[in-house]
């Protein structure tokens, strides 16, 4: 009898312990939850200043920013819902600034081009990698990767040289060229055609597919995650050029946005807000559509040696 | 393949080989210089103070980056609104860096909405609103700013590769661990730290390269001669480049990759034993 009721104990003892670290999981899960919804929230927060003030009127901008405009007493406010919401900067800017437009399309034109540039020069190189073994291809894919590696800056000189002995100095081409040759689309590329089994490929090729055939019907429709993350990780790069232009191109009128939103000042807030959400919407939309390629792209940056079938 | 790798050759590799020719002439004459252009690099004063700046951010945004990102993924990772989440920290990414030049300036200025936020704070906390404010971006809270910036747009692509590394990792070791009655904390310091030491190599590899590509944001945010603790190497080269200095930016172009060249084989070396 004695024997018995110690035995119950124990088990009501070892219920009670299951239930607290229950009741323990769940608020440490709470608890992660909350710390990860406040970063979030804090990175996210800024963001919602901009299509704010792209609608709030001038004079509330004014009452709220004047201390950071003219340095007068006490700080700025912000109102996280406009009082008098009004379209009025967005009209100035759609309907009022032509020079807007212009280098509007001078950023789509841009990243048009060097997207279908990557494309071009850049899917025939990631394929030959991933496919053909040639002599050197260790040491050539070790240096994509350290060029993909480098900072614009350590370029600066050398594509000076070459762009001005060119005669492209000044121009458009002169921003893009470089940017289609660029080694990170080819990694990408490269990295989502490896993830193609070989035997696919074989089996192609005995059913007497040309290595063309091969590559356009059995390597782009299954490497396409690659070619997707490309795209968007360049999409976003080149949305958002800065030193290139600046250091390449003179002429104001052939500037990307890029370069232009940030020399409107505090006290034209109103139209520079609605210019950033103009930028901003094309830059989520992509990312938006394209994060589940954004994330593979990312992870693919880890892994930066060739691959061999028969290793991995 | 060829008309891929003849640009390579052309835009990089060819031009890249010129400069490092150059770095041991004299433009002007022509004349050869040795190592003279080395040399008045190295003793410029505004190279050293761009060296020890380098340093300092990334001393301090390294780990930072590597600390913050490694416990949000590690928090995100048992959650359901994990993608949710993920989306949110990675949002960053997307925004032009122009577009937040704006922001920031509101934000961060003397009389900005942080200083404004701390001043209500401690009003409402002491009765007195004591905390007179910085101008953030003017003074020695620049490398502060700009290391939050650093973190704001990294941190959820760092996670990113962390969640890859976690997921990677094989489950059973870590239930085991469970099983033998290991506290969360165990678990962690004697199970999965050990074997995401290859995460935390490359990452922290790829961190310190991302530390030299963040100079987008800083210049749009503080321009060509910003507060002297934020005067970075790019910046240098940036303005040798205006002023047409061409033999002392050679000279630091060469400098500056042989050290980047190190990182990146280091970085390959180690990646290649896992292949």
């Amino acid at each position: 009898m004695a024997a018995e009721g110690c035995v119950t104990e124990k088990r009501i003892k070892r219920l009670e312990k299951r239930k607290t670290e229950k009741v323990k999981r769940r608020v440490v899960k709470w608890a992660a939850g909350g710390v990860c919804f406040l970063a979030a929230a804090l990175v996210c927060l800024p963001l919602f200043l901009i299509p704010a003030g792209a609608v709030m009127d001038d004079m509330e901008l004014r009452q709220m920013l004047s201390p950071v405009m003219d340095g007068s007493g006490g700080y700025a406010k912000w109102h996280l819902i406009p009082l008098y919401p009004t379209m009025e900067h967005y009209y100035r800017l759609l309907v009022g600034s032509p020079e807007f437009y212009r280098l509007f399309w001078n950023t789509v034109g841009m990243t048009a081009a060097v997207l279908a540039g990557q494309l071009l020069v850049g899917l025939p190189s990631a394929w030959a990698f991933a496919v053909f073994r040639f002599r050197g291809r260790g040491v050539l894919f070790g240096l994509y990767v350290v060029l993909m590696l480098l900072p614009f800056q350590v370029m600066l000189l050398p594509q000076y040289l070459v762009l001005q002995k060119m005669g492209l100095y000044g121009k458009t081409a002169s921003v893009i060229l470089p940017a289609v040759f660029s080694a990170f689309p080819v990694f990408l590329m490269y990295r989502g055609f490896t993830q193609i089994e070989r035997d696919v490929l074989e089996a192609a090729r005995l059913d007497g597919a040309g290595e063309m055939q091969v590559f356009l019907f059995v390597g782009m429709p299954l490497g396409r995650t690659g070619i997707q993350a490309a795209m968007v990780l360049g999409f976003l790069e080149y949305w958002n050029l800065v030193e290139q232009p600046m250091a390449f191109l003179e002429e104001q009128k052939d500037w990307p946005l890029s370069l232009y939103l940030p020399r409107l000042t505090v006290e034209q807030a109103g139209f520079a807000f609605a210019a950033s959400v103009v930028v901003l919407v094309p830059a989520l939309f992509v990312f938006a559509l394209g994060q589940d390629a954004l994330e593979k792209g990312i992870t693919y940056s880890v892994s930066m040696v060739p691959w061999d079938g028969e290793k991995g | 393949m060829a008309p891929g790798f003849s640009g390579v050759l052309l835009f990089y590799l060819l031009p890249f080989a010129e400069t490092v020719r150059r770095s041991f002439f004299q433009s002007g004459s022509g004349a050869f210089a040795g190592t003279a252009n080395y040399r008045a690099v190295l003793h410029n004063a505004a190279f050293l103070r761009a060296v020890r700046n380098t340093v300092a951010y990334a001393a301090a945004g390294v780990p930072l980056l590597m600390t913050v990102s490694l416990f949000l993924a590690l928090l995100v990772r048992g959650l359901a609104a994990r993608r949710k989440l993920v989306s949110a920290l990675l949002a960053p990414m997307a925004v032009p860096a122009a577009v937040m030049v704006l922001v920031l300036r509101i934000l961060a200025d003397e009389h900005g909405l942080w200083n404004g936020m701390f001043a209500a704070v401690s009003e409402r906390i002491t009765g007195l609103p004591v905390f007179t404010g910085a101008d953030y971006l003017h003074s020695d809270l620049a490398l502060a700013v700009v290391t939050g910036s650093f973190l704001w747009k990294n941190t959820g692509y760092m996670m990113i590769l962390w969640l890859a590394g976690l997921a990677g990792l094989p489950k059973e070791v870590d239930e085991a661990a469970v099983v033998d009655g290991a506290g969360r904390w165990q678990r962690w310091h004697y199970v999965t730290r050990p074997q995401l030491a290859g995460s935390f190599f490359t990452i922290g590899m790829l961190s310190v390269l991302q530390i030299f590509k963040s100079y987008r944001e800083i210049w749009m945010v503080a321009g060509s001669y910003p507060q002297e603790n934020i005067y970075f190497l790019q910046h240098l080269l940036q303005n040798w480049y205006l002023k047409l200095e061409f033999d002392q930016m050679a000279a630091l172009t060469v400098l500056l990759s042989a050290t980047l060249l190190v990182l990146c084989l280091i970085l390959q070396k180690r990646l290649e034993p896992d292949l």
